[in-house]
């Protein structure tokens, strides 16, 4: 009961600074995760945007009409496992059709040629789009019956720059932030353990136990934990998600990122809440009630 | 009882105590005398083990503090009855909870009945019966003196250390306290008692100990004054 009171010293003398410092650290640690799990969302998009690639392979002109099939069975179980999220035979009358779409004209004179001088002109081809890995081109072009082969890998490189550097900042600031929110906590608790050093150190004096002594800085640190978590969940729950789709309608790169999880608020309040007793324990242990005024003390 | 050998204390080079030596046996009553800045609070603060002496050692109840591990500190800092000069009241703590502090500081999670009634007899007998739920911080000088001896007094230590106890006292009061602290010391307490008040030491005669340049010297009888 008197440790409990100790403990709520700081609030009684302090009452404002102590919620406002909970507050904002709560809400740093909170944006801190949001952040973290940005970046971390972030990833997946990338790597698909630097793997992502459409394989164009050029069929040998003389391979029999009847081999086509077989061909593309041969590049289908090639590719193995591989995330292949479109695979197709390109003819000549299917490229026509392609091409009508935006240059009728030119469709229209292509179907002019007919026959074999068609064949000849337009070449068949097997399109493959999907996230590959690095060997794959090799892979395909060593299938038989495939003549020349093409990739559009690099197509994505400066798309695939941006994202990263968002992600370097989402890093960043999460990182900062947590800092932040981290020396805020340490400092207020601190400041709290000090409030009541000359009690806690005066009952040491009189025989109080080690762990005894420390309960005030351990309820003071876990209480700042309860009340910044409670933020951090808060403005999760409220807040994440409203940030997080104006981010997406901000810039097409990050329109990708999935809903915020809600677990995301639970996970925010209890790390908050952990720091908070920690750093309750931490100062505890590190009180000014440990040091003496006249130098050495048998503590 | 208490023993102490060759005991140093500086304070940034500048020597307070200089090579003091003394024992004390059980049941003993002492003054410690000297001028105002002779090292007498900083003799108790050593004895009260709330620091460590420079050089020397010191025993307390048989245990040399050196080599007594955190236990033994405990339970010798338990059996110990500090006053000290600045008195150290918990300010935002009622009378009474300060000197119920003093009991259950030892490990007793509440207070035993028999504790109370003690409490209140140590609390009447100063005439603090009334003050009993003030905060300390709303006390005189006097006042939260003598709640400091209430605390000291209530845990039944085997030693008392009173650091100056009657300096913020009036005739009545001071007498009082004198009262009880040789009631306790009848009842087989240790008792050591820090004081500028000659009329104490001139009426109550026991042993006593001087001050002086860092130096102590003991005295069979008050002779000082
Ligand atoms: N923590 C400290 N740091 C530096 N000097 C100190 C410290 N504590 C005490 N001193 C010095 O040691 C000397 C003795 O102080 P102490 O408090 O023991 O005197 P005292 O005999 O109790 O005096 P008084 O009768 O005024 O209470 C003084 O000169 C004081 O300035
Ligand atoms: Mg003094």
């Amino acid at each position: 009961m008197h440790l409990l009171k100790l403990a709520f010293r700081p609030w009684r003398t302090s009452a404002f600074m102590q919620t406002f410092s909970a507050l904002g650290a709560g809400a740093a640690f909170s944006s801190a995760i949001l952040m973290g799990w940005c970046s971390l969302s972030l990833e997946p998009v990338m790597h698909r945007l630097s793997s992502e690639q459409v394989i164009t392979a050029y069929l040998d002109p003389e391979l029999a009409q009847e081999d086509e099939g077989k061909v593309v069975d041969t590049i289908r179980t090639a590719l193995g496992s591989q995330a292949v999220s479109d695979l197709k035979l390109v003819r000549a009358l299917e490229f026509i059709a392609q091409v009508r779409q935006e240059h009728p004209d030119l469709a229209e004179q292509l179907e002019g040629l007919g026959g074999a001088e068609l064949d000849a002109v337009i070449p068949r081809y097997v399109s493959v789009s999907g996230t590959f890995s690095t060997g794959t081109v090799d892979t395909i072009r060593a299938v038989k019956g495939v003549g020349s082969i093409e990739t559009s890998v690099h197509k994505a490189a400066s798309l695939v720059g941006s994202v990263a550097a968002i992600r370097w900042i989402t890093i960043l600031v999460s990182v900062a932030l947590a800092f932040a929110a981290c020396i805020v906590t340490f400092q207020v608790i601190k400041f709290n353990t000090q409030q009541f050093a000359d009690a806690v150190s005066f009952m040491e004096l009189m025989g109080g136990g080690g762990a005894r002594s420390r309960v005030p800085g351990f309820f003071s640190g876990t209480l700042f934990g309860v009340l910044a978590g409670a933020t951090a969940a808060a403005s999760w729950y409220f807040g994440a998600d409203y940030l997080l789709s104006h981010l997406r309608t901000l810039s097409p790169l990050v329109s990708e990122l999935p809903q915020v999880p809600a677990t995301g608020a639970a996970f925010a309040a209890a790390i908050t809440l952990l720091i908070g007793t920690f750093s309750g324990v931490w100062a505890g242990a590190f009180s000014p009630a440990r040091r003496s005024a006249g130098g050495r003390a048998w503590l | 009882m208490i023993s102490l050998k060759s005991v140093c204390k500086e304070f940034q080079g500048q020597r307070v105590l200089d090579q003091t030596s003394f024992e004390l046996n059980r049941g003993e009553f002492l003054y410690l005398l000297g001028g105002t800045g002779a090292g007498k609070s900083t003799l108790l603060r050593l004895l009260a083990t709330e620091e460590q002496p420079s050089s020397g050692s010191i025993s307390l109840f048989g245990y040399t503090l050196d080599t007594a591990s955190k236990a033994t500190l405990q339970a010798i800092r338990q059996s110990i009855g500090y006053v000290p000069q600045e008195v150290r009241l918990i300010s935002d703590f009622t009378v009474l909870e300060n000197v119920a502090l003093s009991i259950t500081t030892g490990g007793r999670r509440a207070l035993p009945a028999q504790a109370h009634v003690r409490i209140n007899e140590i609390l009447e007998k100063l005439g603090l019966g009334t003050k009993r739920d003030r905060l300390a911080r709303t006390l005189s000088g006097g006042e939260a003196q003598r709640v400091a001896v209430a605390r000291a007094l209530a845990r039944n230590p085997e030693l008392i250390i009173a650091d100056e106890p009657t300096g913020a006292q009036d005739k009545e009061s001071t007498w009082s306290l004198m009262d009880l602290f040789l009631k306790a010391n009848i009842s087989g307490v240790t008792v050591i008692l820090a004081t500028h008040d000659s009329e104490i030491v001139r009426r109550v005669r026991k042993r006593c100990a001087l001050l002086k340049n860092g130096r102590m010297t003991l005295e069979e009888l008050a002779c000082i004054y």
